[in-house]
């Protein structure tokens, strides 16, 4: 093996690890979001949700920050991980502060375990790194540098991006919105779609709900118009299609964008463009409107979250119309194809 | 030809279980055999045995998010891949998994 070779398969694939934190912590997210929402209905249970709903938010980036650690290097990164970055967050590292530390344990730990399989392992060196050495050390060196050095400027970067971000222009906003919702419909739940919603997801534990909602409303306008298009223009669609335009209404109810997928494979160049333009509408409607949601959750789910929930509709409702007659407009008639 | 896949994704409801039904469409369709471990959002499906791992020519791998229980794979000959591309053409990633077993042998 290459020295560059040994290299990436160190490093691994940087996107996969941070996509693998944002998947565990999901989860942390709707728990806070939803436990928030019921504290507000008044009675013997509100104290309760609202402890509940704290201990989630809490816990949101860390479960990030040991999840981006366990994908590089496994299980010995967890208990680091949650350590350093719950004291990180509570420091005001926040999402950024977070992914930071993640790397920093997960690749530490991958050093020592590729170091100590160098010497042969045994049961002795073993036991003394996965009990002593790992934990201790790296919760040691890794919260240090973090307590020391990386917290100030770390959090004051933080603390000055959000207040950037809750004070955009609204010619600004709109902006962001409609690159961020183009972004969502792009590829569908691929890689640029999840750097938007990491962007937003970003926004959004910093409590900058105003920038992460257009890229919620953003998610189910393809997959919905999707649904939508066939029944309007049966004869420009074939039977699959036909069939993946029912399957399509459920998955934009609960707000997948991958619903759109069948539809831009047949016909790429012209599905594409037509949803881009939607779901970019739909973004830029709601930073427009001023729409904010406190949920972490798209479509139907999402409005037990949001502050407009008509005006929220509104914003899926004339995208998706639009979009559906954009793409009608481009597609021709199905020509029935021999086999 | 025996060929063993594992798919994940994110979110783990979508992509995960549309490149699964795309491998085994795409297994049929080239005559390979093909089975699938789904890791989604509720965990493993469809769970690889030791066995079917021992006895497969090669794993496709298709982790969007690191796959959970990695070193049941280990030593295993692997095909690397995203969900996305197995979506597109199925067929195609297949067929290249196959061309990269023959180029070694």
């Amino acid at each position: 093996m290459s020295n560059r070779e040994g290299l990436k398969e160190f490093f691994g694939d940087f996107r996969v690890h941070l996509m693998t934190g944002i998947s565990y912590m999901m989860p942390a997210i709707i728990v806070f979001a939803l436990f928030m929402v019921l504290s507000q209905i008044p009675g013997g249970t509100q104290g309760m949700m609202s402890a509940l709903s704290e201990y989630a938010q809490m816990l949101i980036v860390p479960v990030m920050t040991t999840f981006i650690a366990f994908s590089i290097a496994g299980k010995l990164t967890i208990v680091p991980g949650l350590v350093v970055g719950l004291m990180a967050d509570q420091m005001g590292m926040g999402f950024i502060g977070g992914l930071i530390v993640g790397l920093l344990v997960g690749y530490t730990v991958k050093m020592i375990v590729v170091l100590v399989n160098k010497t042969g392992g045994g049961q002795v060196i073993d036991l003394l790194a996965s009990f002593l050495f790992v934990p201790i050390l790296v919760t040691f060196v890794i919260g240090g540098l973090t307590y020391f050095v990386m917290a100030e400027p770390v959090s004051n970067a933080m603390t000055s991006l959000t207040n950037w971000l809750n004070s955009m222009s609204d010619i600004n906003a709109v902006g962001l919105a409609v690159i961020l919702g183009a972004m969502i419909a792009f590829d569908m739940g691929g890689p640029v779609n999840k750097t938007a919603f990491a962007f937003a997801v970003g926004a959004y534990t910093e409590g900058a709900y105003a920038v992460s909602a257009p890229v919620l409303v953003a998610i189910s306008i393809p997959t919905l118009a999707m649904a939508l298009a066939p029944f309007l223009a049966p004869k420009k669609y074939n039977d699959e299609e036909k069939h993946a335009s029912k399957t399509a209404i459920v998955m934009g109810l609960i707000g997948l964008t991958e619903g759109a997928i069948p539809f831009a494979a047949v016909d790429p160049f012209r599905v594409i463009p037509s949803i881009m333009v939607g779901s970019a509408m739909g973004a830029a409607m709601a930073a427009l409107m001023g729409i904010s949601n406190t949920v972490m959750i798209p479509a139907l789910i999402g409005l037990s979250g949001v502050n407009k929930p008509l005006l929220y509709l509104v914003c899926h409702i004339i995208p998706v119309l639009i979009t559906a007659f954009l793409v009608n407009l481009l597609k021709k008639e199905v020509v029935e194809e021999e086999v | 030809m025996k060929l063993i896949a594992v798919t994940s994704c994110p979110i783990g409801m979508a992509h995960t279980y549309m490149a699964s039904a795309a491998l085994k469409k795409a297994g049929e369709k080239l005559g390979v055999e093909m089975r699938v471990e789904t890791q989604g959002s509720m965990g493993i499906r469809d769970r690889l045995s030791s066995k079917e791992i021992k006895n497969a020519d090669l794993l496709i791998l298709a982790a969007d998010v690191t796959p959970l229980e990695p070193e049941r794979f280990r030593n295993k000959k692997t095909f690397k891949v995203t969900t996305s591309k197995i979506i597109r053409n199925a067929n195609k990633v297949v067929q290249e998994a196959l061309d990269s077993l023959s180029e070694e042998n």
